[in-house]
């Protein structure tokens, strides 16, 4: 009798260990992967709103030189197919820093302004208008490019 | 015999009330971790809709000066700098004057955006 009782306790006590460390490890598994997902989910957010950034810089200047060649299309020089190149504007805001350039080429009936925005990560973004001088009102078709 | 069976007894009810102690302490632990996690996550989110937010209005502007052309329209953003380009190398005469605008939330670092919008007087 005396014997039982002695295995019978060893067991329970051993099923309750073994219980309990699954238990948890479950839970652990489960708080760790909330814990890795929303990291991700972060580190893809910065990445991405990094891009944007640089995006609507580029977009933004692009428009602003394609709405002065739509008013007048000599105004930075004769267009020639050798191309019309900016000196590289920096952007800064406390932190911040992007190096914008920008190039014009073409002709007085099609004019392509590639505007191209970097920071020292090496992350660029370059935005292309072409803008149609032909017709009237002038069209302007937006590309992103390489 | 029957006093040793007891302390045998007693020893065994002790084991399980200092494993399940030492279960507790650990559950609790790790619902605390699950808590702040769960605020953390809620906050993040209430961030992501108001970056979102911001990010709307800078695209809402950029759209409005690309379709627009109106040399008048004022961007939502706050104004933070006239500056100008030099746009042709071989002509320091020929600029391109423009306002930079941005876009930020207060309580969120290196959520800004930037737009360029031109100017046409000095």
């Amino acid at each position: 009798m005396s014997e039982k009782t002695t295995r019978h306790s060893g067991a329970a006590l051993l099923a309750i260990v073994l219980v309990s460390f699954v238990v948890l490890s479950l839970v652990s598994a489960v708080v760790m992967n909330i814990a890795w997902q929303a990291l991700r989910v972060e580190a893809w957010q910065t990445g991405h709103i990094e891009t944007k950034r640089l995006d609507y810089i580029a977009r933004s200047a692009a428009n602003a030189a394609a709405e002065a060649l739509s008013s007048d299309a000599a105004c930075f020089g004769p267009l020639t197919q050798v191309g019309i190149t900016s000196v590289t504007k920096e952007i800064i805001d406390g932190d911040f820093k992007a190096d914008l350039d920008i190039t014009i080429k073409g002709n007085t009936s099609k004019a392509e302004i590639t505007s191209k925005v970097s920071i020292d990560s090496g992350k660029k973004v370059t935005v292309k208008a072409v803008i149609d001088m032909a017709v009237s009102p002038k069209t302007i078709t937006w590309s992103a490019g390489n | 015999m029957e006093c040793g069976k007891l302390k045998r007894h007693g020893g065994l009810l002790i084991e399980v009330i200092i494993s399940i102690f030492i279960f507790t302490i650990g559950i609790l632990a790790l619902t605390s971790t699950m808590l702040y996690s769960l605020k953390i996550v809620a906050q993040s989110r209430g961030v992501t809709v108001s970056e979102q937010g911001l990010i709307n209005n800078a695209e809402i502007d950029l759209l409005n000066m690309t379709v627009e052309h109106d040399i008048n329209f004022s961007p939502s953003g706050t104004s933070i700098a006239s500056d100008i380009i030099l746009m042709n190398k071989n002509d320091s005469s020929k600029t391109l004057l423009f306002n930079l605008y941005r876009y930020k939330l207060d309580n969120k670092k290196g959520s800004a955006m930037y737009v360029i919008k031109r100017r046409v007087s000095p």
